[in-house]
């Protein structure tokens, strides 16, 4: 309990201490909570993205998106995509919002098809080899924080609230890394990984990718990750989906 | 028969602003409920009826003074006084410069006149306020007559991290969606909203979908009650719904303003004295 305390608190500073991404208020659907969330982590074209998503993982897959996205991909072709699927489906069923199945397969295939596009390139575990690449875009907007230093503002209840909304959306694996967490982006890329590193099959890169977490290297587990990710896609939700449960 | 007066000094160096310190409300970096003349900051945990919910937590309010304490603290406390005195040493040098010693002696003669200028000029400020006209209808009252009540449409606000909320009554919110239902369906939900929980309110208006745009439904439902995690705030025994106006610097802006307006006046009546003496 106190343990979880100390890691609401320091998600409560981080947030607290970040910039504001945008200060769009959507004071008609969310909260205060929700356009914080919104405000301080997640940049308006994906919140922005045009399609419904399930509202049980939302804002999970809002950082998610927002990294893949923004960071591993460097481009949007993802949420093109995911806007097209999601409209034809629409036809079909009025009530349909993009799964966090569908999220996360049409993120490999999407990265499967970059990395077929820039084979000639480079080698298959492109995202590896393009480390520096993806790094800059991380390093652009991490805003690491010295969480020892009295210069910083110091958390309050409110965004202690928020910071607990943020932990909720961990998997209780990954929360307790979150005492470790300094910056945003190493916040995404742990939820990244959190969320998609158990779609993996090879039992030996998904020790990998938790071995560079214990290492507090959450970048690297991403960028694992999403390599892995892309080499094991097939166009198969059901099959993807067995993966997720096995 | 009204004397019209010249003044010997440019009539915009009256109103030139003035680099004065934060109100200590702006310094607190606390969110802040401003209520009735009062300021509560937001507590860990509930210390009286009083709560929001945000998310899954349940938070209080914890008094922290008024802003009637906190404006004579502004004027008598150490570490303003030097910044006060020297905002007050810049304005007389600004409104003096380029007069010539007749013209300065006409000044000394206007004392009062200037002094009602000033007091016009930022009145108008205080009350000059369109952006939203569902608070501020009069029924509340700061009993401390401090600087910030002549602030038309403060009355109820809350400061989170430079945003501000009005923190309108279910009623007063639901007023905004007037066109939305049948009339005499608004008549019974503005009752029921009047006395019961958010969640009551909710219910009511989703076993009536057929009393309403329907498209209203969810902008309604949801900044009053949509699920267990929806924000709830209540405070002084009534629901509230928290409304967005807009950055809190706006708010900063003219209660400094109005702040300004007493360290001129004092600026001015001080130098005129220390010219009599």
């Amino acid at each position: 309990m106190e343990k979880k305390q100390e890691v609401v608190s320091r998600l409560g500073s981080l947030l607290k201490n970040i910039p504001y991404e945008h200060g769009k208020e959507y004071d008609k659907v969310f909260n205060l909570a929700h356009n914080t969330f919104f405000q301080k982590m997640i940049p308006l074209k994906i919140v922005e993205c045009g399609f419904d998503i399930e509202t049980e993982r939302y804002f999970g897959l809002m950082i998610f998106l927002d990294y893949f996205t923004n960071v591993l991909l460097g481009e949007d072709r993802v949420l093109n995509n995911l806007r097209s699927i999601y409209k034809n489906m629409k036809e079909k069923d009025e009530k349909f919002s993009v799964s966090s199945n569908l999220v996360v397969l049409e993120s490999a295939l999407t990265a499967k098809e970059f990395v077929m596009e820039n084979k000639s390139k480079i080698g298959k575990n492109y995202f590896r080899e393009c480390t520096a690449e993806i790094r800059k875009r991380f390093n652009q907007q991490n805003h690491v924080l010295d969480f020892s230093s009295g210069s910083m503002r110091k958390t309050d209840p409110y965004y202690n609230a928020v910071g607990l909304m943020i932990y909720d959306l961990f998997s209780d694996e990954s929360k307790e890394e979150l005492l470790h967490v300094s910056g945003k982006q190493g916040l995404k890329a742990l939820l990244f990984t959190d969320y998609a590193s158990k779609y993996l099959k090879d039992k030996n890169l998904r020790d990998g990718i938790k071995e560079s977490i214990r290492k507090h290297d959450y970048f690297t587990a991403s960028v694992m990750t999403i390599d892995e990710l892309q080499r094991e896609a097939t166009t198969s939700l059901d099959e993807f989906k067995q993966n997720s449960d096995g | 028969m009204s004397e019209k007066v010249e003044l010997p000094i440019q009539e915009t160096r009256l109103y030139r602003r003035l680099n004065i310190p934060n109100p200590k409300i702006f310094e607190m970096d606390v969110p802040l409920l401003l209520y009735k003349g009062r300021v509560f900051k937001l507590a860990e945990s509930q210390k009286d009826e009083s709560y929001i919910k945000v998310f899954d937590s349940v938070l209080g309010f914890e008094e922290a003074g008024s802003h009637a304490a906190y404006e004579v603290d502004y004027f008598k406390n150490e570490g303003n006084i030097s910044a006060l005195n020297e905002a007050k040493r810049n304005f007389i040098r600004s409104l003096l410069a380029g007069t010539t010693r007749e013209e300065r002696k006409l000044f000394y003669g206007l004392g009062d006149h200037v002094l009602k200028k000033i007091e016009k000029h930022y009145s108008d400020l205080a009350t000059k306020d369109r952006t939203m006209p569902y608070v501020g209808k009069g029924q509340i009252r700061d009993p401390s007559r401090s600087m910030f009540s002549k602030l038309q449409s403060y009355e109820r606000v809350l400061m989170l991290d430079e945003k501000l909320y009005d923190l309108l009554t279910m009623p007063e919110f639901l007023e905004k969606f007037r066109r939305s239902f049948e009339p005499s369906f608004f008549a019974e939900l503005q009752r029921i909203a009047a006395r019961s929980e958010p969640e009551r309110v909710s219910a009511y208006l989703t076993s009536n979908v057929s009393r309403m745009n329907e498209k209203a439904l969810p902008l309604v439902r949801n900044k009053i009650w949509h699920s267990k995690r929806s924000c709830k705030l209540f405070f002084d025994g009534v629901y509230f719904v928290p409304n967005f106006r807009g950055s809190s610097m706006f708010l900063l802006d003219r209660y400094k303003g109005l702040l300004e307006s007493k360290v001129k006046s004092e600026a001015i009546n001080e130098h005129l004295l220390s010219e009599v003496c």
